[in-house]
This record gives C-alpha cells, structure tokens and sequence, in this order.
C-alpha cells in the first residue's frame, strides 16, 4: 500500500507536468485548424490523457487494498475479574440453577402481575458462536441468565490507514453486565399490597353486598376505613345495622390490634356472626393475628391468642 | 379434573413430605444422608406434581363455601418456599462463599400466609428463622452487584472454569500477540 502511496504521488506529478505543458501548448490565438497542425500541442495531450489514466489506476488498486479485514469477536472479556463473572452464567452450577429456579418460583407465587419477559443479548448466545476452543458443552440456561441489556455492539473502526496491531480485535468487556431474569422479574413488579390481595379469601359471591364489603377484607392498614364505612352508608348491605357496618369494616384496619377489636365485636356484640361474610373476615383475622410474632408463639405476652383468651375470660 | 379423592391424599402425603424438611433446615440433618436423603433435583419435580394437585383443590374450592381457598394457596407457596431453602441450603454447602451473602427471599413476606394446622405453622417458622439468619442486605440475584460479586467469588473456586479461560485467552493471543 505504501509503494502504490508512493507511486499515486508521482502519477500525481506527472499529471500536472503534463497540465502544465498542455496548457502551455495550446496557442494563444488559435485559427481554424492551426491546433490540430500543431505537433507539441499534440504530444502534451497524449501525455496529459496517459498521466491521467495512471492516475486513476492507480486510485482503483489503493482502494481495493483499503478493504477492512473482518472483525475479530472474543468470546471472553479480556480482564480475567469480568471474564470469571460471564463464566459463572455459562458454566453455571446445578445447585445454583436449582436456587434460581425456586427463587424465581418463590417469589413469583407472591405476585399476581405476569411478569414481562425481558428482551436482552443473551450471553450463552455470544460465546457459542465466538468462542475459540471447542471443548465443554455450555450450561443449559435456567431462569435466571446473564445477559447484558445494551444491544449487539457496534465496533467502532477508524480508517484503515489509522490501523494499530489491536485494531479490529474486540473483546466483549465493554459490554456492561446486568442480570435479568429472562422469565420476567418478579422481584421488580413485587408489591406487599399485591401479596395481601392474593392470601385474602374472597367473600361468597351468593350474600347480598358482598362485592362491595371485599374491600374490608384485606390487612392493608388504614387509618379511614372506618369512617369510609359512616361515609358509605349505601354499601351497606340490608343485613347490618350501620354500627355492624363500621365494625366489620374496621376490624382489619390497623394489623397490630386486630384482636383487641376482634375482642371489641365479641363483647359488645358488633357483627352478626351468623352470617358467612363475617365468617371469613374473622376466619381471615386469625390467619393473620399478631403480625409479627406468628400465632402459636405462645411464649410472647402479646400473643394474638393469648390475649384474645384472657379477654374472653 | 375434579377434585378427586386422590388429589385429597397427595395433598396430605406431599404437605408431610414438605414439612418433614422444613423441620431438618438450617441443621446438618438435612444434609447428611442419614436422617434424610435430600435431591434438590427430586424435590423440585415433587414441587412440579405437588403444584399441579394444588391447582386442582384451589380451583374446587372456590366453588365450594365450605373450604377456605386461602389455605391452600398458602400450602402451595409454603412447599415453593421451604424447597427453595433447602436448595439454598446445599448451595451454601457446596460453596462456602455463599453464606457470607443473604437470601434473595424476605423473611417478614411468610407473613402472607395464611396458616391453619400445627404443621404447615411450625413449617412457616422454620423458613422464617431460616431466612432470619441470612436476612442481609447483599441479596445475590435480587440485586445486580451482590450477583455479580458473588459470580466472580464462586468462579473462583472452580477448576474448570479457570481452564476455559485460560484457553481462551491463549488463543486469543493468536490474534493479538502481546
């Protein structure tokens, strides 16, 4: 490629000799048919249009050398810290797949949102097809693979004649690692709100009101529920008297004393206990007595049943 | 499929099963062959079947005023919950370097459930002590830099892994000689 620089530059020359020379060449006050009688005007055309045609021969061959080589891929990272990262994912143990697997599973069964697939290069995908030895199969891909969320890469190439030794030689380093579960997320879409929802019986659908009194049920603290039930007398089914109404619906308001108002209800008669709605909002408070310590921690003080008895008493 | 009397009875035999291993977590019991066998590999297909005959109760009890659906959606996630941590468990075994990192799963979230016989309650306690203990705030495959440093620490410990790399790295230096 240099010898054809070299020689661009003196074909380069000898075509403006040869411009000069024509230009020089041509008479200055032409008559009809005076030019084509003129013999050095004649040869500086043949050399300018010779000097020409090397010229452009000569682009044509620099041109076909200044192809770029095709791109050299890694299949690893170059520094061995990122590299022993990306072989954790391909070569990944079985007992960290299996974790992976009841993880996600786990945590799954506490969310009702699908969760959305994520796109992403998979990582499996890069290596397999530029890794450069042959040997050991490549982990099957469990839930959760690593993948990175940047796109392909686009190598940058600067001009051929700026080429360095390392230049078209790309190792994946730069490609940022970032997990992401390839079945969705369930870690990401996790609300308490949600997990409430799903672990709270719905109320037969078969008793009057009921739709509306569903909204009780749930443990999610708060502070108006109650009043929401003065508010709305209209919810309020032909079976409860409107002090019923604003009991059932503030039993489940605030998780820490469930049971003092459960005990409330009992000795001042506040619910209809005959009827199964306000069987499954007790059923529910049970469930979920004493929200820290569980239920059968009869050791605590504060046990939810302990105290409830003792009141009974 | 209806709920059969079958699906009644794998319930209670698979609920058994899933307790008893609660009960031997976060001891070497579970572990050692003796007491109890464990494959993480068995009981992750047990969890397959057990979910399928779950499905079957749920969707009776809905139509049925007498069952409370909540319960046994609860035994479904208990089962998940308690594998996962004995899967954690043998994790942790084989890779030391893992019990210096927390458990992906909140130890507050058993609270959801909604518990009725002695078993599956004492069940639910187990897990809950189980994550208790591993309730650190580097979650490995929750968030991403635990993962990754954790990905790196048990690469490290592995053989094989050491070679792959170092045989790509060497033809790699086919390409660029330095």
């Amino acid at each position: 490629l240099a010898k054809l620089d070299t020689e661009l530059v003196n074909a380069k020359r000898e075509l403006s000799t040869a411009n000069e020379e024509y230009e020089g060449a041509r008479p200055d006050h032409c008559y009809f048919g005076s030019i084509e009688r003129n013999p050095e005007y004649f040869a500086a055309q043949r050399n300018k249009t010779s000097a020409e045609s090397k010229v452009s021969r000569l682009r044509k061959s620099i041109h076909a050398l200044e192809v770029q080589p095709p791109n050299v891929e890694m299949g690893l990272p170059k520094s061995k810290e990122i590299a022993f990262q990306w072989l954790f994912f391909l070569f990944m143990p079985p007992e960290f797949q299996q974790l992976c697997t009841m993880m996600h599973g786990s945590q799954k069964l506490l969310t009702n949102k699908t969760v959305a697939e994520t796109s992403s290069m998979s990582l499996h995908a890069w290596f397999k097809s530029r890794k450069k030895s042959t040997s050991k199969p490549l982990s099957i891909q469990p839930a959760k693979i690593l993948c990175t969320r940047s796109s392909e890469p686009r190598i940058g190439r600067p001009g051929i004649r700026s080429y360095v030794r390392e230049t078209g030689i790309f190792f994946p380093d730069s490609l940022l690692l970032d997990p992401v579960w390839r079945d969705g997320d369930p870690f990401a879409c996790f609300l308490d709100h949600d997990s409430t929802q799903i672990f709270t019986e719905l109320l037969p659908s078969h008793i009057e009101g009921s739709a509306a009194l569903q909204k009780f049920i749930p443990m999610l603290p708060s502070g108006t529920r109650e009043k929401e039930a003065v508010a709305f007398q209209t919810d309020r089914p032909d079976w409860m008297s409107s002090d019923n109404f604003s009991a059932f619906a503030g039993l489940r308001a605030h998780p820490h004393t469930q049971f003092r108002s459960f005990v409330d209800a009992i000795s001042l008669d506040r619910l209809p206990f005959d009827n199964p709605c306000v069987h499954v909002l007790i059923k529910q408070a049970m469930f979920h007595f004493g929200h820290e310590s569980w239920k059968t921690d009869t050791t605590s003080k504060w046990n939810g049943l302990n105290v409830l008895f003792h009141e009974l008493q | 499929m209806a709920a059969n009397k079958i699906c009644w009875l794998q319930m209670k035999r698979h609920n058994d099963h899933f307790w008893s291993i609660a009960d031997h977590l976060d001891k070497d019991s579970l572990l050692d062959g003796l007491s109890f066998s464990l494959k993480i590999a068995d009981e992750i297909e047990r969890i397959g079947e057990f979910n399928k005959v779950m499905d079957v109760i749920i969707e009776a009890s809905m139509n049925n005023k007498m069952m409370t659906t909540v319960v046994f959606k609860s035994y479904k996630t208990l089962a998940t919950w308690i594998v996962y941590c004995a899967s954690h468990q043998t994790a942790e075994v084989c890779f030391p370097v893992l019990k210096k990192y927390g458990a992906a799963l909140r130890p507050e979230d058993t609270s959801f459930l909604a518990l009725q016989d002695l078993g599956a309650i004492a069940a639910a306690h187990s897990v809950r002590k189980f994550l208790k203990q591993r309730d650190f705030s580097q979650r490995p495959f929750r968030d991403s830099d635990s993962t990754l440093s954790l990905a790196l620490e048990v690469a490290n410990s592995i053989l094989s892994m050491m070679e792959t790399f170092g045989e790509e790295s060497e033809l790699a230096n086919r390409f660029w000689p330095s």
